[in-house]
């Protein structure tokens, strides 16, 4: 029992490391079932008239298992609906994150400035998000790459929140979705997605709840059930196995030490 | 005198202001009201800007020092440092950032770098988890169980076996959790409007770094 309670961190990370490297030599497939928030957040973009204009405020940084899957994935099915996308990032970081997303989107092939337009990090946070959506080009007057945004066919018809059909907050920080819900989709009654990490999720509950987003990934899980949707088993799904295993045997690990840290309580009478 | 009201009240004067305008624009829809804030909206991006600016000066002040007095546990870090941002800071200059070169940089070393790190985290926070998070009383062991029904709640094996916790934890997350989330934020909404209240009004002045 002694063991089990004072486990030492080497035997932990050996345990994590077999079980995050075997399902990745050895894949196998792990049935998800899908649940409510990413079947809506798959319905409301399906029933985007194609040419709709959705805002995507992407906070993506690496190529993670969690966020990076569901930019993807959410990309291809905008791409699908024939949707115009408009990217703004909050972290300089994300102007990288964002290329990556719409490369592997495939949305090289669209036309930009038309298709999709990568505005890039924009400074000032909050405050300035509040302006942007009232005078998108006079706040961010060039994109990403310094190309002039007022020239631009989509911003020849997209000037402000009022503008846009759709507005997807995704990311795991702050300001990220919270921001988007209590700046934009809020005041202005817009049509609202979301994409966080499992960690950040717990925070977006209210938002649910209230109905703010009508649809939500939620961590890779709630990729894993999106990807399923789309019928396309991306990042997310290749790699949920390592995560699903850690899942069981972190459960297994914390019971194991909690029973036995009781019962050595247990032995000295309760006196720890 | 004139030294009191540049120092103490034409900021007071601006901030109360400025923040007159951009808290009305909210409620008021009146062009006046709209536009000022929006004009406002896009000086925080220049003064961000310049924030940055401000804090790439405050690093080489932070990290130059080690490096002059040359202390022995401090230096290499803080050259590391400092060599990294003169490189990117260089690269950006010459290729653009968005360039080839920026990008090689931020594909292999920057986004490398940070993957690694999230990695490195999963690893500490699962040792932490199982040798550390004990239930050694009722608030931990509610704590405990709560941390359970949520890490089960994302795999989905348990659903098979135990859809009564399943649902469980939807109740638990949809019914209490969003309960207590939203008195936190109805608590933090309105200390920070009492906050903004004495700030615009120059009741608090703590933020101009000191008392006249």
């Amino acid at each position: 029992m002694s063991f089990i309670e004072n486990i030492s961190r080497r035997f932990v990370f050996a345990v994590l490391i077999v079980i995050v490297v075997i399902p990745l030599l050895f894949p196998f497939p792990l049935p998800v079932p899908v649940g409510q928030h990413a079947r809506n957040y798959y319905n409301v973009i399906k029933s985007l008239e194609p040419r709709s204009v959705v805002l995507y405020g992407l906070e993506v940084s690496t190529r993670d298992a969690e966020n990076y899957p569901q930019e993807v994935a959410t990309l291809r099915q905008l791409k699908e609906q024939k949707a115009v996308v408009i990217f703004y990032n909050f972290f300089q970081t994300s102007s990288m994150g964002t290329i990556w997303g719409y490369e592997d989107a495939g949305y090289l092939e669209l036309k930009y400035g038309t298709d999709y337009v990568h505005l890039g990090f924009v400074p000032g946070e909050e405050a300035t998000l509040a302006s942007f959506v009232l005078d998108m080009v006079g706040v961010k007057p060039v994109d990403h790459f310094q190309n002039p945004t007022t020239t631009m066919p989509i911003f020849q018809y997209v000037h402000t929140i009022n503008d846009v059909d759709l507005v997807i907050g995704s990311g795991g920080g702050m300001p990220g979705p919270n921001s988007w819900a209590k700046l934009v989709i809020i005041p202005y009654n817009k049509l609202g997605l979301l994409a966080v990490t499992a960690g950040q999720s717990t925070t977006m509950y209210d938002y649910l709840r209230m109905g703010v987003y009508k649809g939500a990934l939620l961590g890779q899980r709630g990729c894993v059930e999106y990807e399923t949707l789309i019928g396309q088993a991306g990042r997310a799904t290749q790699l949920f196995a390592p995560l699903y295993l850690a899942h069981i045997v972190l459960i297994g690990l914390m019971v194991a030490t909690n029973v036995a840290f009781w019962y050595r309580l247990s032995k000295k009478g309760g006196k720890q | 005198m004139m030294s009191v009201v540049l120092r103490k009240y034409i900021p007071l004067v601006i901030v109360g202001v400025l923040g007159f305008f951009t808290i009305f624009s909210f409620p008021l829809d009146i062009k006046v009201f709209t536009d000022t804030s929006t004009q406002l909206g896009s000086w925080v991006m220049l003064l961000a800007s310049f924030a940055l600016g401000i804090g790439v000066i405050n690093l080489f002040i932070v990290h130059g020092h080690p490096i002059m007095k040359k202390d022995k546990e401090k230096w290499p870090y803080s050259a590391a440092l400092l060599l990294s941002l003169i490189i990117v800071f260089l690269i950006g200059i010459v290729d653009s950032v968005t360039g080839p070169s920026y990008k090689f940089l931020y594909d292999v070393i920057i986004g490398a770098g940070l993957l690694t790190l999230t990695a490195l985290r999963g690893f500490f926070m699962f040792s932490a988890f199982t040798r550390a998070y004990k239930a050694r009383n009722l608030e931990g062991g509610v704590m405990l169980l709560a941390t359970l029904f949520v890490m089960m709640y994302q795999v989905p094996i348990f659903d098979s076996f135990l859809p009564q916790m399943s649902e469980f934890t939807k109740w638990m997350l949809d019914v209490p959790f969003v309960g207590v989330t939203r008195g936190f934020a109805m608590i933090a909404g309105i200390a920070m409007t009492i906050m903004a209240f004495k700030m615009l009004s120059g009741m608090d002045k703590s933020w101009m770094g000191r008392e006249e």
